[in-house]
């Protein structure tokens, strides 16, 4: 299951090096330090068979990142980018969002930002499935 | 092998995927006998070949990257979404059969991004669709689902051929990342083949030439339930054309890779080479089915019945016909291939293959391929409409829109379609031998229901979420829910308690 309180942001492959100067403007606006940024070496890029390949990051939904994350939604809107909320006991996938769609996510995000505990990113991973 | 923090970063991806089933040790087999085609376990770790295996209920297998890392992630209900298709196809089952299998994968798509009162519409409608058809043609419970079996197919499916195929592919995709020289002539003979075939004269403007695997992305407006004309983006997709071509030449060479394991797996199955010419061409068709599914159903207006629908062209021609070029240059030797692949398509009807060639050269091949996209289009117009206006001639769109009459006929193609076609219910006395394809009637059939039911949804999300599931029964009870009439066709018996308890819940339409 997909670990809780976190965010899935993903853009096309074309524009990840450019999204993560913008995420980088945003954190340096913000004051936040740099261990806040989005690397482009730690996205996870998605080549499905049937779709434009993506990149994905997965950022923790706490107080320090929600607005970096509420700040990015027009890039991700203009770049035809999608986000993945986990939220306890819920769920938001969106991949065709529309400007007049923002302002839900953003108050979605502001309740969840305020809600969450400070996440430990919760890697409990197993190893159980390694590659061949 | 990759370096513990990416492996950590990849997994954390993985995880969103929601579990569908299990990976079966037959599963394990066949993909590590496919494995065994690039090599030993020494030379694929050499080449960067990694493959896992998971089943998800996205049913969608992807090339994951990260930190330059590569690994090839082999979804098998993918495998099992093309096979449910392969045998509704090939043993010429009822339309309704395949529209059940659309719709709940519709449904599964649907629960897999939290929707759950979408999901659980799909099945009310799937559901009332079995039961209308066992009112007018069973004996309740007990319904007909007529088929012609053989037993060729059950060897296809024992022998994991889809899965080889699906997997080979996208370690095709790795393969060219990565630039592996064991492969390099295969590639280059399909790229080839791909610009030798990619221009040809126009058959409406006299002495035009056409991109023939390039289509504009049109987007379909309707106003009030009213079809409002197409937004087709041509010129301005030409800027996007040098990269197209790239990700369309990077599919026909994935394919090529995964033809040459089925046929490996073919062979060791022991499936006659016309069986799996056949199987190959209906692999690709499902797979379009599938990938046109999962783009339309999305974009779907909500809650209303106006709305902007775009409609991407995709590949299936070009795959089709790279899969005829690289046949073609296997049995007449212009490839280099193992003994055992070039003898065993040595034995391929002569009369087969042409048939198929000439599809392509008069164009039909083209509009077999652009068929799914028609279908689809035909789907949401009637769904939200109600009903289709009727067509135009091909001589007042020539006349009206000149150099764009091309397109224009696309757009309105699916007003030509037979209204069995979007209906579900007058496909009833559907017999395979009169009606179209069952799995094409299915397929636009189920979009027409998907469109109607989405447009009569709410217009807010959020109403239902897993938490109200959980409260009234359990995550994996709800999926069986939505599953249920795909057992209920097993049995060929209607089940009362199909909802599982959930009715209480979302109450009825």
């Amino acid at each position: 299951m997909a670990d809780p309180n976190t965010i899935a942001i993903r853009v096309p492959t074309s524009v990840a090096h450019d999204f993560c100067l913008f995420w980088k403007d945003l954190r340096l606006a913000e004051g936040l330090d740099a261990d806040q940024d989005l690397r482009v070496d730690e996205g996870v890029e998605v080549e499905p068979f049937d779709a434009v390949a993506m990149v994905e990051w997965i950022v923790p939904i706490v107080q320090a990142t929600t607005p970096l994350i509420t700040g990015i939604l027009g890039y991700l809107i203009a770049k035809r980018g999608e986000i993945d909320i986990t939220l306890p006991g819920r769920r938001v996938v969106a991949k065709n969002m529309t400007p007049s769609q923002a302002r839900e996510y953003m108050q979605m995000l502001d309740e969840a930002g305020s809600d969450a505990k400070t996440a430990d990113s919760g890697n409990s991973e197993d190893d159980s499935d390694d590659p061949a | 092998m990759i370096p513990r923090d990416k492996w950590v970063l990849l997994k954390r991806s993985l995880r969103r995927r929601r579990r569908a089933f299990d990976v079966s040790s037959n599963h394990r087999a066949s993909l590590r006998r496919m494995l065994g085609m690039f090599g030993d376990r020494e030379q694929r770790e050499a080449m960067g070949l990694k493959l896992l295996p998971i089943s998800s209920m996205q049913a969608a297998s992807a090339v994951v990257t990260v930190g330059g890392h590569s690994m090839a992630v082999v979804d098998v209900e993918q495998a099992n979404a093309i096979e449910f298709l392969l045998t509704r196809s090939l043993w010429r089952e009822m339309p309704l059969f395949s529209y059940i299998e659309f719709m709940i994968r519709a449904a599964e798509s649907a629960y897999d991004a939290d929707d759950l009162e979408f999901a659980y519409r799909i099945s009310q409608v799937a559901n009332a669709r079995l039961k209308m058809h066992v009112f007018v043609k069973g004996e309740h419970p007990i319904f007909p689902r007529p088929m012609i079996p053989d037993g060729t197919l059950v060897e296809v499916l024992q022998g994991d051929v889809v899965l080889s195929f699906i997997a080979a592919h996208e370690c095709g995709h790795l393969l060219h990342r990565q630039d592996i020289h064991g492969f390099s002539r295969l590639f280059d003979f399909i790229e080839e083949a791909y610009r030798q075939t990619s221009i040809e004269p126009s058959r409406h403007a006299p002495g035009g030439r056409v991109m023939r695997y390039f289509k504009p992305e049109s987007v379909m407006k309707f106003r009030d339930g009213v079809y409002d004309g197409d937004a087709s983006l041509g010129i301005k997709a030409r800027q996007f054309m040098d990269a197209r071509e790239q990700e369309q030449i990077a599919e026909a060479q994935a394919d090529a890779v995964g033809a040459l394991a089925a046929t490996y797996a073919a062979i060791d199955a022991g499936v006659p080479v016309s069986y799996l010419f056949l199987v190959l061409h209906t692999v690709l068709d499902a797979a379009e089915y599938f990938t046109t599914l999962r783009r339309t159903v999305p974009a779907l207006p909500r809650g209303t019945r106006s709305g902007a629908i775009p409609f991407r062209p995709t590949d299936l021609l070009v795959r089709k016909s790279a899969l005829l070029s690289l046949i073609g240059a296997i049995r007449n030797g212009s490839i280099g291939v193992d003994e055992s692949i070039a003898s065993y398509w040595a034995e391929l009807n002569d009369q087969q293959f042409a048939y198929w060639q000439e599809l392509d050269d008069e164009g039909r091949l083209e509009q077999i391929a652009l068929r799914p996209t028609v279908l689809a289009r035909g789907g949401v117009h009637t769904g939200l409409q109600g009903e289709l206006p009727p067509p135009l001639s091909k001589e007042e769109v020539v006349s009206g829109y000149g150099p764009l009459a091309g397109t224009v006929l696309f757009n309105l193609a699916h007003l030509s379609a037979p209204s069995s076609a979007f209906c579900i219910e007058e496909t009833l006395d559907w017999r395979p031998d009169t009606g179209m394809d069952g799995v094409a009637n299915g397929f636009g059939a189920a979009l027409r229901d998907l469109a109607d039911l989405s447009a009569k949804m709410p217009p807010e999300r959020g109403g239902f979420g897993v938490k109200d599931v959980m409260r009234d029964g359990s995550d994996a009870d709800f999926v069986e829910v939505l599953r249920s009439a795909r057992s209920q066709v097993r049995r060929r018996k209607v089940d009362e308690n199909w909802h599982g308890g959930f009715e209480a819940l979302f109450g009825n339409l």
